[in-house]
């Protein structure tokens, strides 16, 4: 039985524009991401992986190319259509964490659910939950600034997991970690993985390619 | 190493993000444009007071002034022409507008001289070659004139041919640019012309008491031309202008200084913005082998190159807007002296704008360092250690023993100023409150957060919340700004609005009869006076119940002057007109001349009390009553009309009240009045002359109105600069929020709720504090400055203001923080630092 695809891409194109120069940054890149797949997306520096991500995470449009979010073609989206997928199938976690600083760990993991239109009482709960799977249960009330690289981390993962996205998209998340705070993060996504969902992470560490299922790799904006 | 920083980590910055380096430009040029128009208008005070006290005592030690009206020139040259026999004097015209015309093609003001021994009457016909034409020497080279040369000027439709005597000897007067004519020549050229005041200089040795009994006497014996004479010295002059431009300049200043304050804070808070931008790149740096100090010079040269070209900027377009805050000034000075405004002189200039200049780079620099000094304290680990730099949480920061303490010692002056009141305990008491503002801000903008948080559902709230909480240091400094912008909005209103009513409702009392009848010549203490056939044609009309004169005159208790007043306290009393604050009105002593009722600015600058006795003329008044009484607020006595004319034989009243029959009608009553009036006379109907009241009064408070909106717009400045420079700083939070679904509006809803959480602190702490220190500006500095007691009303307006304060940087902060929106999203990658 073939695997659900919840994240496809097809001939994503996109160049920036600096003045009158044009970098052509991604030429008909194609992708499929089913789920119980966690993907490596490898490449050197400048070949174009974070600004794939940023597509396939609807942050970005392309410039031609369609894309699929849990079956869902998209054809031209709203801004409020992306944002509302953004809410519902996606989830982010950043080689720079991204924690918001005014909002203690827990409150950073409610954010999403309350953007889902879930109450705030029920919203704590089940923050507190996945707090407790990543291991940051005791340190819920915490604020980001007293928090290491791993713990943010670690918060930054129970955050995209917390509304039960289809899909995790991972910019180097283990890019600014230890060897020991990495393999917990790795850990972490791997267990999501066999949950069901699908993982899609930027990378340059052997370790991690070495715990997913499949790679891609990208050179020159063409995958290879 | 500063220079290279400076240009690297700042100067670009300027132009990545122009919307902070703009705010704090128009920060800083507000603040000078202001401080430059309050120091214009100063100077220009100061060189008009001076113009019009340029006297020399030792020139001229006596002086003449009439007690209402102007001293008509025809009475006064028989008066100077019998004098000079007597003594050798000089008296010169000042003020002679209506008389400056032109002599060829040079500007000649005409300036009256008299005595110099010899004899000119008005009515003589010596207006030919040999009257003589004093011309300062450097004016007489200018025209040409040698010595004893005809000289012709024609005037407003006349001519004068004189003869020129060329010499500044011994006229300082004539030292000017003015040319002098005898006072006999000037009624000739203008018969019905008035003076302000006539100077004189007895050329005999003498005891100058003696010398001034003498003038006073020989001028009351010969003078008729209506208006009382005073006669007082230049020194007695020169010290009440002083006195007058000290209490100017004080006024003015302290606006000023509160302005300046605010600024400081608004500039101080915008370097603590600007430093929390740079801190990751400064902590990199410091890694890197940077000083402490080098980190802090580099937010303080910043300041300074703000405060240079914002004074620069400010000076230039607070010029202009010179002429309007000097007529805003003007028009509380006005009431109290006449000011030239544009009166700057050279060296005046420059030197205000060299002030302006120095003032606004100390602001800047000063502010600089109050908010740049966490500068120093920048470790080099945060930058390298961290995504975000570390802002300490506003709770631990401030300790609220701060604000305990602050509190402590506006408490201490509340006692001490109530228990003993004093106007500069007053002002120490006003003082306290502001420090108590400032000390209390730091805990009312921390608590507002947990306010919020009870709207827990709301993902904005909990990031309103939260962004006070840790960021809420950035926000301090502005926050001050504004508590202390509200308070000063408050407490002018309170103040105002408390005085309006008093007086609204003292006139509804005071002001009883149906028409009110004055001199067309008014101004300040110039009022006309009404010839006595008039009043009796009045009273006598058909449909005029009684026609009440009221008299007025000045006596001179010891070295402070009393108005002396003087109506038919029967019928008026019978009205009941008189609000008494003491004692009761006894119609029979007040008739019989044993008695006065005395205002309460006497009561209390005079030092009176009910049974004390005022000598008045030579004669004694037991005081029986304390009237409250806003008509002047110079001391006022009050007696009887017959006790008056007998104090002050032939006066004429200065003004009628008239009462109607109930038969009779306003209008027709009033067309009968003004027709025997003729054109001399302005006629009010009761409710025109509360009108008139109340206009006078607003005019003269007009300049609070625009200190409130002054505040008002730095205080919405300051709060805004520090929103969207929050704004900008989390700008990568803001992508982060956008990509995993908050939509823009949420954002903006989360700065402007920032905004307005930080600011309903200011504006509740502003509320509260302005209240106190309106209750101590009605209630302690206004009885104790102008001897008047003002009921002091609470009233909705000031909270109005203050919450449209709120509602102002709510919408500032939504639009700007839009634009600043528009921005971040444009940004591609998350990982922007």
């Amino acid at each position: 039985m073939a695997l659900e695809v919840l994240l496809s891409a097809h001939n994503i194109s996109k160049t920036f524009r600096d003045g009158i120069v044009v970098s052509e940054v991604l030429r008909g890149v194609s992708l499929e991401l089913a789920a119980g797949e966690f993907v490596a997306l490898v490449g050197p520096s400048g070949c174009g992986k974070s600004t794939l991500l940023n597509i396939l995470g609807l942050a970005d449009r392309p410039m031609s190319g369609t894309i699929s979010v849990a079956g869902e073609l998209l054809r031209d989206p709203s801004e409020a259509k992306l944002r509302a997928l953004r809410r519902a199938k996606l989830g982010y976690v950043f080689q720079h964490f991204n924690i918001l600083s005014t909002l203690s760990a827990q409150e950073n993991v409610m954010v999403p659910l309350l953007l889902n239109g879930i109450a705030a009482h029920e919203a704590e709960m089940r923050a507190d939950a996945v707090l407790e799977r990543v291991g940051m249960a005791h340190r819920r009330t915490a604020m980001p600034f007293s928090l290491s690289g791993g713990e943010l981390q670690r918060v930054a993962i129970a955050r995209a997991v917390v509304h039960r996205p289809a899909v995790i998209l991972a910019d180097e998340p283990t890019g600014n970690l230890d060897s020991t705070a990495g393999e917990k993060v790795l850990e972490l996504l791997g267990s999501m993985v066999a949950e069901g969902l699908a993982v899609l992470m930027a990378t340059h560490s052997e370790a991690a390619m070495a715990r997913c299922t499949r790679t891609v790799r990208m050179k020159d904006g063409v995958v290879v | 190493m500063t220079a290279w920083l400076f240009r690297r980590f700042v100067v670009r910055r300027w132009f990545r993000n122009p919307v902070r380096p703009l705010l704090m430009l128009v920060a800083v040029m507000l603040a000078t444009t202001l401080w430059s128009a309050v120091l214009r208008t100063t100077f220009s005070g100061v060189r008009s007071f001076e113009r019009s006290l340029g006297i020399s005592p030792d020139d001229f030690p006596v002086i003449i002034v009439p007690q209402g009206g102007r001293l008509l020139v025809a009475e006064l040259g028989t008066c100077l022409s019998g004098l000079s026999s007597a003594f050798e004097m000089r008296a010169i015209r000042r003020e002679a507008a209506r008389l400056i015309t032109s002599a060829g093609s040079l500007a000649v003001r005409v300036v009256g001289v008299g005595g110099y021994g010899e004899s000119y009457s008005p009515t003589s016909s010596d207006m030919g070659d040999s009257t003589p034409v004093f011309i300062p020497a450097h004016l007489a080279t200018r025209m040409g004139l040698a010595e004893n040369e005809s000289v012709r000027l024609d005037f407003d439709g006349s001519t004068l041919v004189g003869q020129a005597r060329c010499s500044d000897a011994g006229d300082g007067e004539a030292s000017g640019t003015f040319v002098s004519l005898p006072i006999a020549a000037l009624a000739h050229l203008s018969p019905s012309g008035a003076l302000d005041a006539v100077l004189v200089k007895p050329h005999v040795a003498g005891n100058p008491a003696v010398i001034r009994t003498q003038l006073a006497r020989w001028f009351e014996g010969c003078y008729r031309g209506g208006a009382p004479l005073r006669i007082e010295t230049a020194e007695g002059r020169v010290e009440h202008g002083e006195r007058l431009l000290g209490a100017y300049r004080f006024n003015v200043l302290v606006m000023a200084a509160m302005t300046l304050l605010v600024c400081v804070l608004l500039v101080s808070q915008a370097t603590h913005a600007s430093l929390l931008t740079l801190s990751r790149e400064l902590s990199i740096l410091r890694t890197l082998g940077i000083g402490r100090v080098e980190c802090l010079m580099v937010v303080v040269v910043e300041a300074a190159l703000f405060g240079m070209f914002g004074a620069l900027l400010g000076i230039t377009v607070g010029y202009p807007l010179t002429l309007e805050i000097s007529s805003f000034l003007s028009g509380t000075a006005s009431e109290i002296y006449k000011l030239e405004m544009n009166t700057l002189e050279g060296g005046d200039l420059i030197l205000s704008e060299l002030g302006v200049g120095v003032t606004i780079l100390a602001v800047a620099v000063v502010g600089a360092l109050m908010g740049g000094m966490q500068a120093l304290r920048i470790s080099p680990h945060i930058g390298t250690r961290r995504e975000f730099v570390h802002i300490r949480p506003l709770m631990g920061l401030v300790p609220s023993g701060v604000a305990a303490g602050a509190f402590l010692i506006f408490v201490v002056i509340l006692v001490v100023a109530l228990s003993t009141p004093t106007l500069w305990g007053s002002y120490g008491l006003i003082l306290a409150c502001v420090v108590c503002v400032m000390g209390a801000t730091p805990v009312g903008v921390s608590a507002t957060h947990r306010v919020v948080r009870l709207w827990r559902s709301s993902l904005v709230s909990r990031l309103a919340s939260g962004g006070v909480r840790i960021s809420g240091r950035a926000y301090v400094l502005a926050a001050m700004g504004a508590a202390v912008a509200i308070t000063l909005m408050v407490a002018l209103t309170l103040m105002v609005e408390s005085f309006r009513a008093t007086l609204a409702s003292w006139a509804d009392t005071r002001l009883q009869g149906d028409l009110f009848v004055s001199s067309l010549v008014e101004g300040a203490g110039n009022e006309g006076r009404l010839p006595t056939p008039f009043v009796r044609d009045v009273a006598a009309l058909k449909g005029v119940k009684s026609a009440v004169p009221y008299y007025e005159s000045e006596a001179w208790i010891g070295e402070r002057s009393l108005v002396v007043g003087g109506t038919d306290l029967k019928t008026q009393a019978g009205q009941d007109v008189y609000r008494l604050i003491d004692g009761n009105l006894d119609l029979q002593a007040l008739a019989g001349g044993e008695a006065c009722v005395i205002s309460e600015s006497a009561a209390r600058k005079l030092a009176l009390g009910i049974g004390d006795i005022l000598e008045i003329e030579h004669r004694k008044f037991s005081v029986q009553a304390v009237l409250q009484e806003f008509g002047t607020e110079r001391p006022m006595a009050l007696v009887d009309d017959d006790v008056f004319l007998s104090l002050y034989p032939g006066h004429r009243p200065q003004s009628l009240i008239i009462y109607l029959s109930d038969s009779s009608t306003i209008d027709s009553v009033r067309m009968a009045v003004e027709e025997r009036g003729r054109s001399g006379i302005v006629v009010r109907d009761q409710r025109e002359l509360k009108d008139l009241v109340m206009y006078l009064f607003d005019k003269t408070f007009r300049v609070t109105g625009s200190v409130r909106w002054i505040v008002f717009g730095i205080g919405v400045l300051g709060l805004v600069v520090a929103g969207l420079q929050l704004l900008w700083e989390r700008r990568r939070e803001v992508k982060t929020l956008v990509v995993i679904g908050v939509s823009p509006s949420q954002v903006i809803g989360w700065s402007v709720l920032e905004g307005a959480l930080v600011s309903t602190a200011a504006f509740i702490l502003g509320v509260a504090m302005g209240t106190v220190v309106g209750w101590v500006l009605t209630t302690l500095v206004n009885p104790l400055s102008f001897g008047w007691t003002l009921e002091f009303k609470i009233s909705s307006a000031p909270v109005l203001f203050a919450a449209a304060f709120v509602v102002c940087v709510s919408l500032v902060l939504a639009l700007t923080s839009w634009l600043a929106m528009r921005r971040i999203l444009k940004m591609t990658t998350l990982s922007d630092e």
